[in-house]
């Protein structure tokens, strides 16, 4: 029964989310993302060899193979592309699914803790926020270029992933914390933890929501800076290390551009569509960002 | 700081190249910052202003659009268009000439080839951070602004338009802004390293990616620490010295 509630509670917020305009037009472009990347499950054996196919062919239309022309090392862009992009997303989400469940927890505890504990919950959490996240992922993925899988790096991401969640979890404790309810429940003696779990858990869970998308957008950004540098898996094809290799055979001053705007275009629409649905589940949640823009 | 002695030029200490390249990178990021900052929220506080629905929502989409994207990614997208399509940035990385003041001309001459170097990848930057950060923030702030009665009483005086929007929305979102910029300068950095690199502008993002590719330890760890330190330090600079300039509730208290 309650497993129904909660199904019906999650259609009838979808459709009023649907109302938005920048949410239909973002789940649309994420859609075609995500399709693109279950493409990537039929791609063929040989698209990962090099010189399997002719290289630096422009886009022609004979077969999907060449749909978008091949690399200097003769591998179909279209399958590359494909794969790099279930790559991307799948670091996306496992960072967001670590940090921004790791900022969950810590902004819960920070809002709800008092005194001492809270000073060194918010000194931790601002210092991270402050430090420039690159350089200190340079050095991590520096030190651990060995052991780099696809695996490791969201583990290496979301050590700097959990602060911004965290903070903004925490201001929303904190307003959430100073409501009268909360003090009723506590007076009559339901215990801390079901406090967290039934009162505040509820408010904080849409936030918790875009911030989990936002975590996704910064998750892929940066594994692109990182792989920019050369220093993300360089053996697997990820957007980020698309663009290190067209970058490193100077695809651009070639006239490849068929290598080159593919991963721009898709790290673009990636960022706009996820960005879009954050917007409006975020202007949802709070009425009062509501009525000033039009949906 | 002390890392010994650089990998790529050996004899020489990290610290001496750094400090060669350093220069660049402060003067794009400082020069980015500024004109950014400054001009996304003049436009957020006019734009609120506009009665126009079509022009405030075309441009508040524009900023939607714009705001996600990192500035490395938006500068490869404006390599291919304003160096591949319409040849107007050269491909090639920039020179460097050597860093020596020696009499007011070549001051003269440093600064001039240093603009000429930094407008491509001061461009992407400026676009992104002030179409899409500051001018979204500033928007939102100065329509909540708007509505506090201090304004609505200046309105009813009958004062200026353009003295309300300069001396009381302006000045009274300035506050909220300073805290955001000190909050975003970490971000901010991080992205102007890749951008340098993707645009081969003679900055410690390029020195980094040499650094990073040939294993020299000894600059990578620098230019990283520095960095780390700088920014901390102008975080701090920003949150206590411009709070104290821009806010008067502070410099009066005691």
């Amino acid at each position: 029964m309650a497993m129904v509630l909660k199904m019906q509670s999650f259609v009838k917020t979808f459709k009023s989310l649907l109302k938005y305009k920048r949410f239909r037009v973002g789940l649309a472009i994420i859609t075609i993302i995500a399709i693109l990347s279950i493409i990537s499950l039929f791609s063929p054996q040989q698209y990962k060899r090099w010189y399997a196919y002719p290289k630096d062919r422009p886009p022609q239309l004979t077969s999907l193979d060449m749909i978008l022309g091949t690399t200097t090392n003769g591998r179909p862009v279209f399958w590359i592309m494909v794969n790099a992009l279930a790559n991307s997303l799948y670091i996306g989400l496992l960072t967001a699914l670590i940090g921004s469940h790791i900022g969950l927890l810590i902004g819960l505890l920070a809002g709800l803790s008092r005194g001492k504990t809270e000073s060194a919950f918010i000194l931790l959490i601002d210092s991270f926020i402050v430090m420039p996240g690159l350089p200190i992922l340079i050095i991590l993925a520096l030190a651990l270029k060995q052991s780099m899988t696809i695996f490791t790096i969201p583990l290496i991401l979301s050590i700097i992933a959990w602060a911004w969640p965290a903070r903004n979890v925490r201001s929303i404790t904190l307003s959430v914390a100073s409501k009268d309810f909360v003090t009723i429940a506590s007076f009559s003696g339901i215990k801390f933890f079901n406090i967290l779990l039934y009162e505040i858990m509820p408010y904080v869970l849409g936030w918790h929501l875009t911030n989990f998308i936002n975590t996704i957008i910064w998750a892929i950004g940066m594994e692109t800076a990182l792989a920019v540098f050369g220093l993300s898996i360089l053996s697997e094809d990820t957007l980020g290390t698309m663009i290190y290799w067209v970058l490193n055979y100077n695809a651009l001053f070639r006239g490849l551009w068929w290598w080159l705007l593919p991963p721009i275009i898709l790290l673009i629409s990636i960022f706009v569509g996820l960005y879009l649905i954050s917007v409006s589940v975020s202007s949802y949640l709070n009425p009062r960002l509501r009525g000033g823009g039009q949906q | 700081m002390d890392f010994g002695f650089s990998f790529i030029v050996f004899p020489r200490p990290a610290r001496e190249i750094v400090l060669r390249y350093l220069p660049w990178s402060v003067g794009l990021l400082l020069f980015t910052t500024i004109i950014s900052w400054t001009l996304g929220n003049i436009l957020g506080v006019i734009v609120s202003f506009v009665k126009n629905r079509y022009i405030s929502g075309a441009l508040e989409n524009i900023a939607i659009v714009l705001y996600p994207i990192p500035y490395y990614v938006f500068s490869l997208a404006l390599i291919y268009v304003f160096a591949y399509l319409i040849p107007i940035f050269s491909l090639s990385p920039a020179t460097m000439p050597a860093i020596n003041i020696a009499s007011l001309w070549d001051l003269i001459n440093m600064v001039f080839h240093m603009l000429k170097t930094v407008s491509a990848p001061a461009l992407s930057i400026i676009v992104i951070s002030a179409f899409g950060w500051w001018f979204i923030s500033s928007r939102t702030l100065s329509l909540a602004t708007m509505t506090e009665d201090y304004v609505v009483y200046a309105r009813l005086r009958g004062i200026d338009i353009g003295r309300i929007r300069g001396r009381y929305v302006l000045r009274g979102i300035m506050v909220p802004q300073v805290t955001a910029l000190a909050l975003a300068l970490g971000a901010i950095f991080s992205g102007a390293l890749v951008t340098e690199y993707i645009f081969a502008y003679p900055g410690l993002g390029s020195l980094l990616y040499q650094a990073i590719i040939i294993g020299d330890y000894p600059i990578a760890l620098t230019i990283l620490s520095l960095s780390m330190i700088g920014v901390t330090l102008a975080t701090w600079f920003l949150d206590t010295v411009v709070y104290y300039l821009v806010d008067p509730r502070i410099r009066f208290a005691r």
